[in-house]
């Protein structure tokens, strides 16, 4: 195997250095039809999402389960047709150009690796089939000596005994099979891999050998990666910048180690108290969080919204830092926030943008 | 690879639970009931005709229909003479000459029927041929498409179902020309819709598995997956919606064909019958007329029905018995277990409770029976519990802590047998109390909230029915005092006592969890088990219920066994800490000391799982590739109340 990169990335720019995005997600809007044939309605998962990812960059996408955060890979993946908004992949716009179903060479772009690593094999097959299938459909090899080569070379990427090839899925283990899954996308060679909540159903002692893979695929082949996970801990392990969801929109996003250090949304910084960590001074105080809690999440909208005011008036993004923006009516650089307390109700919405970092809540 | 991965692979497939074990859940659990009941799911699948041959109803059934099938080729070799030749020696009884007799035209019956069997087999498994392939493709159709597709065929499937079968049959067959090409057509058109809707039904719920999303994305075509991803993950239904098919069709062809809407002019087992009703066989007592033909019908379909049902037996493993883990279990399992090893290999840990601690586990010893082999799933496990303490058990999936906790109540059923140690509450002991006394020690004394607790309460009862039960068993006290106080014991896990006449499905997760943990205190035990109990919430509402214990317990002051995963949680959580691995305590020490200065490298490699969020980043390396620890032995205290287990490393290629 190669030696693995030792450095972790923490001075990485959240900005990636300008470079264009692969994935630019602009608008995202998706709506699942609820209801039988008299009390039809429809249910908004998603709210206008916009998001990028570079190459050679891992987003993490946070969030709690039905914040949406699926729903952006399968709209991605297109396993699901999003109502609205553009997603462009290589500057390409493909909800325009292929609007019904995704072409192979979209495909080959943008592989997927599902939750649940014993449902995403199908157990009638052996790992060889999920590698060559991938290969022959997306014309990556010859057949012959050149497929064997190859399959051994997967194998060995995602750190694989070549034995297994002739193995079926229920006779690997759950990291084994999640592997086995990241060789599939890996044989596509794409640019990018949605891998959502890879690790949560694995056992604890090899969660951690999946996420320095994604590391590792990220720093030597400069594939991107949207990893979406419930997990802040592991975000701020891999990811180069976090996006936080919260009900189907985007709170905050920004570098990974300054969000989680010093989160500007209350909904990031509630998440963020909510993780266990014993290594964090003043840790597990009850009462105190769970004040929070009530305090935050008193309304069925924004956490900070007492007033409704989210549900009437659209917040804004502000700028927290370069590449670091929040979306809250709430949020006011440190300097603003210096003054008395005030019942922003009735503020205006045009937020200055501040090119400090200092940043507080006025509330 | 990481050996670890493969530990617990191995443990999972030894255990039986070849089917897919709760995510992070033990998989030696003695819940997943497939245990040692053989491999369960897909393992069956590759070895489907193996099994079949190994299984004594299979290999009968076969031998039937194999007999048939041969009698009917060979009917030119075997049967005497040409079956239609009308002979002058009419309505003879079954004679030297005649072994099965003679109709009232006087043809040989045994003739008649062999050569019967050709036409008869010949329709039947057309018949079900025909039809299962027609419902594969519109059940598969329906099933991927869905949408207008799926309505279409569905409204389809459905007016065929509806559509009254012996009567279409026969108008069908009336106003078609006769023949056997015809009675084929009318079968396949009324007997197609059953099968379609069956699997439909069956590929919908394949179609949504994340296999077919995963072909999807890998950029497969719609003839594929449907065919070469679901199709073989059907093929148990497939192949028993054949066999029924071929049932209806030698049954209906033979119905029809008794009525006269067939061709009569045909050899068949339904005209033989025909024939026989024809000439009066029925009433002047000519019983071999018609016997032979309806015994052959009946025989078949006996035959395919034995065929059918092995198949069922054989794909879904929890219709077979383990025989040999039964009466295993019988002679060391139950309330009589003597306990012959008890104490004499155990490290106590962590006793410094003066008085009689609330839970002892010594050398406690699981073993999961198997046909070919066993495995241990707890070994000589000690520790102790003290009074309003909280003790925390972690490690892997497969390591034992689910097992331990489900002996500690005496839930283990077969194949899971207690081969030695002794578990002590307050002193008694738990392994040898009646039945009587365990109904009183569960709920009463200790108490059990499992992981996926929350779904287990009753969605047709309101929740304050389900827990006003508790205090009328168990306390015998009036409906509108245990209504009374169903209603404290919601307050005090901070739901509304207005709650009461909610159904489950009416609170959220987490709330349905606190109903849970509510109803596990309700009857005050001394000490709580925790079974991941917060694995599958949310990480907020699974901070609220751990808040909600640790009210709890300030409050009503009693112990409690965590168990779980998840290092960062359950050092938060707990007073003193037991990492176990492959069925062994390897470390035990209080919670601090496991996370400032862990001995043993897998708790290093536990706790290296949950990344920190503060500080810099660094990377972690979680457990070497290849390595795996045997041969760990007792605990041995290196440090005061800090113990730990020595054991040899290796490491494998």
């Amino acid at each position: 195997m190669n030696g693995r990169n030792s450095t972790v990335g923490t001075d990485r720019e959240a900005t990636a250095g300008g470079r264009p995005p692969v994935v630019e997600i602009r608008g995202l809007v998706k709506e699942f039809p609820v209801g039988g044939l008299l009390a039809r309605g429809t249910v908004r998962a998603l709210g206008g999402v916009d998001l990028d990812v570079r190459s050679r960059e891992i987003v993490a996408l946070v969030g709690e389960s039905g914040s949406g955060k699926s729903t952006i890979a399968r709209c991605v993946a297109r396993l699901e047709q999003p109502t609205s908004g553009t997603l462009h992949v290589d500057g390409v716009d493909v909800l325009a150009r292929e609007p019904r179903r995704a072409s192979r060479a979209y495909r080959t772009k943008v592989q997927m690796v599902f939750q649940d690593p014993f449902g995403s094999l199908n157990p009638t097959h052996r790992v060889e089939h999920f590698l060559t299938r991938a290969l022959r459909l997306h014309r990556r090899v010859t057949p012959g000596a050149a497929l064997r080569a190859r399959l051994a070379e997967l194998m060995d990427t995602v750190d694989l005994d070549h034995a297994l090839l002739d193995a079926y899925p229920h006779e690997l283990s759950g990291g084994q099979r999640q592997r086995v899954a990241i060789a599939r996308a890996l044989a596509v060679e794409p640019e990018v891999i949605l891998a959502d909540e890879p690790t949560s159903m694995l056992d604890v002692s090899v969660r951690i050998g999946i996420l320095n893979l994604m590391r590792r695929l990220r720093d030597e082949r400069g594939i991107a990666i949207l990893y979406i996970t419930h997990d802040l801990a592991a975000a701020r392990y891999v990811a180069d910048r976090t996006t936080v969801m919260f009900a189907g929109e985007v709170v905050e996003s920004g570098e990974s180690t300054a969000l989680m250090a010093d989160p500007a949304h209350p909904y990031t910084r509630l998440l963020l108290s909510a993780v266990p960590d014993p290594r964090r001074t003043g840790t597990f105080d009850p009462a105190e969080r769970a004040a929070l809690r009530a305090q935050l999440l008193g309304t069925d909208t924004c956490p900070h919204s007492r007033d409704g005011r989210c549900r009437q008036d659209a917040p804004v993004h502000h700028v927290v830092a370069p590449g670091w923006t929040v979306r809250c009516h709430r949020y006011r650089p440190h300097a603003d926030a210096a003054g008395p307390v005030l019942d922003l109700a009735g503020a205006s919405t045009a937020a200055p943008v501040p090119t400090d970092q200092k940043k507080d809540f006025a509330a | 690879m990481s050996v670890t991965e493969s530990t617990s692979a191995a443990l999972g497939a030894a255990a039986g639970a070849g089917s897919r074990p709760a995510p992070d859940g033990d998989a030696l659990a003695p819940a997943s009931g497939a245990a040692a009941s053989g491999r369960a799911g897909a393992p069956a699948r590759r070895g489907l005709a193996r099994s079949l041959l190994r299984n004594r109803k299979a290999t009968l059934g076969v031998g039937i229909l194999v007999l048939f099938a041969a009698l009917a080729l060979l009917a030119p070799v075997l049967a005497p003479g040409d079956p239609t030749a009308i002979t002058d020696t009419g309505s003879q009884p079954p004679s030297g000459e005649h072994l099965l007799g003679t109709t009232a035209k006087g043809q040989d019956v045994l003739a008649l029927t062999l050569w019967g069997a050709r036409s008869s087999l010949f329709v039947g498994f057309l018949v079900g041929l025909a039809a299962t392939l027609v419902g594969v493709t519109v059940g598969l159709a329906a099933a991927y498409f869905g949408k207008v597709t799926d309505d279409v065929l569905s409204l389809a499937t459905n007016v065929f179902l509806l559509l009254p079968g012996l009567p279409l049959l026969v108008v069908l067959a009336a106003f078609l020309p006769p023949g056997t090409g015809t009675v084929v057509v009318v079968l396949v058109i009324t007997g197609w819709a059953g099968a379609a809707r069956v699997l439909r039904s069956l590929a919908l719920s394949i179609r949504a598995k994340d296999f077919v999303a995963a072909a999807t994305v890998t950029g497969e075509g719609a003839g594929w997956i449907m065919f070469r991803e679901i199709l073989p993950n059907m093929a148990s239904i497939v192949m028993s919606t054949l066999l029924g098919g071929v049932i209806f069709g030698i049954g209906s062809q033979a119905g029809l064909e008794f009525l006269g809407l067939g061709d009569v002019s045909v050899v068949s087992w339904g005209t033989n019958l025909y024939w026989a009703s024809n000439d009066g066989a029925l009433m002047v007592g000519a019983w071999w007329a018609f016997l032979p033909s309806g015994l052959c019908i009946a025989l078949v379909a006996f035959g395919l029905a034995l065929l059918n049902y092995a198949v069922d037996e054989v794909t879904n493993p929890r219709l077979r018995v383990p025989r040999r883990a039964r009466s295993a279990a019988r002679t060391l399992g139950g309330g009589t277990m003597v306990s012959a090893a008890a104490g004499t290999s155990a490290a106590h840990v962590g006793d410094d409770v003066g008085d009689v601690p609330v839970l002892e586990v010594c050398g406690l010893t699981v073993e999961y029976r198997g046909e070919n082999r066993t495995v241990v799933g707890a070994d000589r496990v000690s520790f102790t519990i003290g009074e309003g303490e909280v003790f925390g058990l972690a490690g892997e999936s497969g390591c034992g802590k689910s097992t331990v906790a489900h002996a500690i109540m005496r839930l283990l059923r077969e194949p899971a047998v207690i081969t030695a140690g002794t578990v002590r509450f307050c002193g008694r002991d738990v392994l040898t109390m009646s039945d009587e006394e365990l109904r009183a020690f569960r709920w009463r004394d200790v108490a059990m909230v499992f992981q996926s607790a929350m779904n287990s309460l009753n969605p047709v009862m309101t929740v304050g029915d389900q827990i006003a039960d508790i205090f009328t068993t168990h306390e015998r006290v009036s409906r509108a005092e245990a209504l009374r106080r169903a209603g404290d014991l919601l307050e005090l896990v901070q739901i509304d006592r207005s709650r009461l006449r909610s159904y489950p499905h009416q609170l959220s997760g987490g709330m349905r969890q606190r109903v849970v943990i509510a109803m596990a205190v309700a009857l005050r035990p001394r000490l709580l088990i925790m079974d991941e109990p917060t694995t599958a919430l949310d990480v907020v509402v699974q901070q609220e219920i751990m808040a909600q214990i640790a009210d709890l317990r300030r409050e009503l002051g009693f112990a409690v066994l965590f168990i779980t995963h998840d290092m960062s949680l359950m050092i938060e959580l707990s007073d003193r800490i037991g990492v176990m691995y492959a069925g062994r305590l390897v470390e035990s020490a209080p919670a601090p000391l496991i996370l400032t200065a862990p001995r043993h490298p897998y708790t290093r490699a536990l706790i290296d799982a949950f990344p920190p969020l503060t500080g810099p980043r660094r990377e972690l390396a979680g457990l070497a590739d290849g390595v795996r620890f045997t041969d760990i032995g007792d605990l041995v205290e290196v440090a005061p109340e800090h113990w730990v287990a020595p054991h040899d490393e290796e490491v494998s290629a």
